[in-house]
């Protein structure tokens, strides 16, 4: 248990040093480095985006002007080792920025269930339900604070500071949200 | 099982984030290519902004025409002209915060973003050379339009250093109608706060120790010496907080007494929950009526439990000789802390379980 845990911060410490190494190189101009760093954090993008919206397309939207973004001010940041909540910072601002722009009537059902692309692969449709389950049944904090967890593997007081949010909240929403996700898999999968 | 829980959610995430690798290294490529486009919007507000076009065609409309039309009729100077001609030194805090150098005459010399909000409200507009009122139309339109006030988040904060030929007040109360002149033919309201600021070295010194705005912390300093719940010991945190809260707070402080410090206070912030629904609120929950209250007080404060931000703090005395104190959101109406005595221990109301100061013994005093 202990192994495992120690390779997954190491896995993190590793992706946020090659993360700023793009920064880095994007920042001098160089293009292909906007490519390899969209390979590497592309979900974390996504998933974050499309936990506060919970609706795909706004989220593919957020995801690409997020992009935009880094590299128009990838000169600005400064390395400190936490690149990706530099990034998500650029993220939640884009969100808010659309959450003031449109009517705050966000219909999960609508969003969600008619815009997840289906998959041909067995195990992709049935992740993609389990996805459209678990971001309905979870609301807009649990959801933001399960995917920065387990999809971008922050660490708990990251996310409170990123979100703005005091620890114990983190906590709980992550341990309701845990919950949530293990009847949904107990009942149907 | 949470192992696989967690390897499903993120395989499931992984399966849907969708490719736009192409499509986001060409839209990077323009950016360097090309200076920024003539819309200041992003793909993702252009697909939300369709509701609101016809509302606010007219206004970007009027600003576009304002705008070009100071361009001819503005004093155009040298880009280059020096500082050392500047009369006077407005800062606009919304969150963007920008600043603007005029001269003697009101013709700006020089416009600055301060901030990464502020370039997108910028744009690559070129204002210098043209008059102050022109200048007010194209920032406000553009803060506007790109969202950043609305009828939820309509306060600004303006701050002028003027030189010794002109009327500080004055001109305070000449921008806050400009400003107010902007939303004339719309339902869009402003809150204001207008206030005169000296930049000493001191001041900026702090400002830039904080990442505020000289103005921001121009107003911090006077909530502190205004209010006896906060010290200098809070001013980290309360730079944290938006213009609206701190105007919130700082509204009703000039609301209750005269002491203004020459200030220009415009306009309401809007919330969601009044004062009496804020009681009514605690009331409920707690499962008691005007009628058992004695005494209460709703007063606005910046919490000091959990995130920093102005709340509604509401006390109540019953007729039992029972105290308690809540805080209320602004936007929700919940209560995000309480603090009881003994006497009510037992009949008091449960918290939402996040707050972990929760009956910590803070007490809040007006």
């Amino acid at each position: 248990m202990i192994v495992v845990f120690a390779l997954n911060v190491d896995d993190v410490q590793n992706k946020n040093a090659r993360i700023e190494q793009l920064l880095l190189d994007v920042s001098n101009g160089d293009a292909t480095s906007m490519g390899s760093l969209y390979d590497l954090i592309k979900t974390d993008v996504f998933a974050f985006a499309i936990s506060k919206l919970a609706n795909k397309q706004e989220a593919d939207d957020v995801m690409q002007d997020t992009f935009i973004q880094i590299y128009k001010y990838a000169k600005q940041y400064q390395p400190q080792g936490k690149p990706l909540a530099w990034i998500f910072r650029i993220e939640l601002n884009l969100i808010r920025r659309l959450f003031q722009l449109k009517t705050r009537n966000v219909q999960l059902d609508e969003g969600i269930e008619n815009t997840l692309s289906s998959q041909n692969m067995e195990d992709k449709i049935i992740n993609s339900a389990f996805l459209n389950e678990t971001l309905k049944i979870l609301n807009e904090e649990e959801r933001e604070v399960v995917t920065l967890r387990i999809v971008s593997g922050m660490k708990n007081n990251e996310i409170a500071k990123l979100l703005e949010k005091p620890l114990s909240t983190v906590l709980s929403k992550y341990n309701r949200a845990i919950k949530k996700m293990k009847l949904i898999v107990k009942e149907r999968y | 099982m949470s192992k696989n829980l967690k390897k499903k959610f993120k395989d499931a995430m992984i399966d849907e984030t969708p490719d736009f690798k192409k499509e986001i290294i060409s839209a990077c490529e323009n950016q360097t290519q090309v200076p920024a486009s003539t819309s200041n919007q992003t793909a993702t507000e252009k697909q939300y902004n369709r509701p609101f076009f016809f509302r606010r065609i007219a206004l970007v409309m009027s600003c576009i025409i304002l705008f070009g039309a100071g361009l001819l009729v503005g004093k155009i100077t040298p880009q280059t002209q020096p500082d050392a001609l500047a009369q006077t030194h407005v800062y606009i805090d919304v969150n963007p915060s920008l600043e603007l150098s005029l001269d003697s005459e009101n013709v700006v010399l020089s416009c600055t973003a301060v901030n990464q909000d502020a370039e997108i409200i910028l744009n690559g507009m070129k204002l210098e050379g043209v008059e102050l009122k022109t200048a007010v139309n194209a920032i406000v339109g553009s803060m506007y339009v790109n969202g950043y006030l609305t009828q939820e988040d309509n306060s600004m904060l303006i701050s002028v250093e003027s030189g010794e030929k002109v009327n500080t007040s004055e001109f305070l109360n000449i921008i806050t109608k400009q400003v107010n002149d902007v939303f004339e033919n719309s339902e869009m309201e402003c809150a204001i706060i207008a206030q005169e600021v000296k930049a000493t070295k001191d001041l900026k010194q702090r400002a830039k120790e904080q990442g505020v705005s000289i103005g921001k912390m121009r107003l911090l300093d006077k909530m502190i010496d205004d209010l006896d719940d906060l010290t200098h010991d809070d001013v980290s945190e309360l730079s944290k907080m938006s213009i609206k809260d701190l105007n919130l707070i700082y509204s009703q402080k000039t609301n209750n007494d005269d002491n203004s410090n020459g200030e220009v206070i415009s306009g309401s912030v809007n919330v969601n929950v009044s004062e009496s629904q804020a009681l009514n609120s605690v009331l409920e929950q707690i499962g008691k009526t005007v009628g058992d209250v004695e005494h209460y007080r709703v007063f606005i404060l910046p919490s000091k439990h959990g995130e920093f931000k102005a709340v509604y703090v509401v006390t109540l005395k019953f007729f039992d000789g029972g105290e308690c104190i809540f805080e209320v959101d602004f936007q929700t109406g919940n209560i995000t802390a309480r603090q009881t005595d003994d006497d009510l221990d037992g009949g008091a109301p449960n918290g939402n379980g996040d707050n972990p100061h929760e009956g910590d013994g803070q007490h809040h005093k007006p």
